[in-house]
């Protein structure tokens, strides 16, 4: 029985770590923050690359995509997410 | 290919498309008539990284929803500066050698002075706007994803 199931979608070193393009994720509350743990605890080298020096929140340098579009604002670990969302989470581009 | 049909700008797989097929569909446009100049950009692999380091390859990553669409706005955007009558921009993903093609940008102006404002312009925004990411791989074995 799922609570709520959500799919990540990995690029660049996020596909080199868990080396997989998809993964999906069972969460019990709803919202990004508890995704962004799952994370952590399940790949280690995602720390450095999801959260900020302090380990308090996430770092500036990560760009949240739910659905295709830009997730803004203070408190982007509160965000809301609904079951069957796709995740993003990008660190900056750079075209070839 | 059907020459008729109008080549979508996006992201392609390494060697799906082109630059010939491009410059054909370009020169298909309609307002073909109203262009003096067709200029090209081509960006391909370096053997040397920005830090100087020996690149042996190069793999492209991209979220294609979201690059396909931001290549789609730079063209359109572009499209609408005066005396621009095409943009096509087409990015490939995959693994490349050294000088492997990785981009190609086509503009077609009516004169040659807006259409070299506009590739500089095209290329400036897709380097830094679309979500395409590369990661170079040095020649002793070290990887690094460029952000």
């Amino acid at each position: 029985m799922y609570n709520l199931l959500v799919e990540v979608l990995y690029f660049a070193e996020f596909k080199d770590i868990t080396k997989k393009d998809t993964e999906k994720f069972d969460l019990s509350s709803k919202n990004l923050k508890e995704l962004i743990d799952l994370l952590i605890k399940k790949y280690d080298p995602m720390q450095e690359l999801l959260l900020d020096k302090k380990n308090e929140s996430l770092s500036n340098n990560i760009s949240v995509i739910v659905n295709n579009k830009s997730i803004h604002g203070q408190d982007v670990l509160s965000t809301s997410l609904n079951e069957g969302d796709k995740i993003a989470l990008l660190l900056p581009v750079s075209g070839g | 290919m059907n020459e008729t049909k109008e080549l979508r700008s996006g992201i392609y797989n390494k060697g799906e498309i082109t630059l010939d097929e491009i410059i054909k569909s370009v020169k298909n446009n309609p307002k073909i008539k109203k262009v003096g100049s067709i200029h090209v950009f081509t960006g391909i692999v370096r053997e040397s990284s920005k830090e100087g380091k020996q690149v042996k390859s190069m793999k492209i990553d991209s979220f294609d929803d979201l690059a396909n669409k931001t290549i789609e706005d730079i063209c359109e955007s572009l499209k609408k500066k005066n005396g621009i009558i095409d943009v096509k921009i087409v990015h490939f993903k995959g693994d490349f050698s050294l000088s492997d093609d990785l981009v190609y940008v086509v503009v077609a102006s009516a004169h040659r002075e807006e259409g070299f404002d506009a590739i500089k312009n095209a290329v400036d925004l897709y380097k830094k706007e679309i979500a395409v990411w590369k990661r170079e791989d040095f020649i002793d074995g070290t990887t690094k994803w460029i952000h």
